[in-house]
């Protein structure tokens, strides 16, 4: 009989995949199953986290700070003092706040391709509040009409959707750092998107186009379910939340 | 059986596979050396993934003292495809002991173990 040993959350996806994938190594495993986990949080805003920003008086801009290994995607709802903010379309009016991946680049700050004529580290230096650097700081919440002494008395509840940072592809343990109710919830769905992406590289001994094809379509299947759950809170059944809500 | 972790091991296995075990060696072992750093340098161009995270591929200087006990970074999977490249290679001479199909044989065992299952 095996002996009992300690698992980490991800081993069950670990060795299912090396069973199905003959010759498939642990870094490369990683990698995708990062890529794969990555893919499905951006998509689905599957990871959510709920954290308070304390407001200041005449301060518009504030870092949206993240578990560790942890990216923001998208703000998915603010509130303050009980009221839910919308947000601010790119060169709208009458708003509340910016996450700032909806942030504008001026047109004259830009080359012709599009690309910033500026670095992009001081872009945000704006004393004016003009929102310049979204594309690069998606950790940052500009709020619209700067904060006066009664706002300050109740903080900005913010709802994150988050994904796994880039540099945990390094990472020896594999775990990311996710909450370990993850790894059981979503296991089908990373298992098939990884097994899509690993057989569907050209030259490799595991390879078919027809098994790769199968899991991705799967894959995707599952992304617009979970996608959809997540909205609901994972609760079967429940309407998604929109505002304004139609009472 | 060795392991295939140095420098020294993908030698002395190589020379069994070759019949090549006591001295003076037919082969020297620069000679060998040479077709392991090549070897994995093929390994590379045919799995880059088998070089991950840094892509970084193992070199041993062939000029002077081999370093028997430098190491030989690759997956426990695939060392006896590296073994069969140094073989083949060394093979690849015109000398009287070998013959070319065993030569072309053994690289493209290399090439199929890296590529497919059945390798």
């Amino acid at each position: 009989m095996a002996e009992t040993t300690t698992c980490s959350p991800i081993d069950r996806l670990m060795q299912t995949l090396k069973v199905h994938v003959p010759g498939v190594t642990d870094p490369l495993l990683q990698l995708e199953i990062f890529n794969v986990i990555d893919e499905f949080l951006r998509r689905t805003s599957a990871w959510r986290y709920r954290t308070d920003i304390t407001l200041e008086v005449n301060v518009a801009e504030y870092f949206l700070a993240t578990p560790a290994d942890a990216e923001v995607v998208r703000a998915m709802g603010v509130v303050h003092n009980g009221l839910p903010l919308t947000g601010r379309a790119v060169g709208g009016t009458g708003s509340a706040y910016i996450q700032s991946s909806l942030g504008e680049l001026l047109p004259e700050q830009t080359f012709p391709d599009g690309d910033a004529s500026y670095l992009p580290a001081i872009s945000d230096i704006q004393p004016t509040g003009m929102f310049t650097y979204a594309i690069y700081r998606p950790n940052y919440i500009s709020v619209a009409g700067l904060p006066d002494v009664e706002a300050v008395k109740y903080p900005l509840q913010v709802d994150l959707a988050l994904t796994i940072a880039a540099g945990c592809v390094e990472c020896d343990c594999g775990d990311w750092m996710l909450p370990d109710w993850m790894y059981p919830m979503f296991f089908q769905d990373w298992l098939d998107g990884t097994l899509g992406r690993l057989y569907g590289m050209p030259a490799k001994p595991w390879a078919s186009p027809t098994i790769a094809a199968y899991h991705a379509k799967r894959f995707r299947n599952r992304m617009a379910f979970r996608k959809q759950e997540a909205i609901r809170g994972y609760a079967y059944g429940v309407p998604g939340w929109r505002f304004p809500r139609s009472w | 059986m060795a392991a295939l972790e140095t420098v020294g091991q993908y030698i002395e296995e190589s020379r069994r596979l070759l019949q090549d075990e006591y001295p003076p060696y037919r082969y020297p072992d620069d000679d060998m050396v040479d077709a392991l750093n090549l070897g994995l340098l093929e390994a590379k161009r045919l799995r880059a993934d088998l070089f991950l995270p840094l892509f970084e591929v193992s070199w041993v200087d062939p000029v002077g003292t081999i370093d028997t006990a430098a190491p030989v970074t690759l997956d426990p999977m695939y060392r006896s495809a590296l073994v069969y490249y140094v073989v083949g290679r060394m093979q690849l001479r015109d000398d009287e002991p070998t013959v070319d199909s065993r030569a072309g044989a053994l690289l493209q065992k290399f090439a199929a173990q890296l590529l497919s299952v059945q390798g």
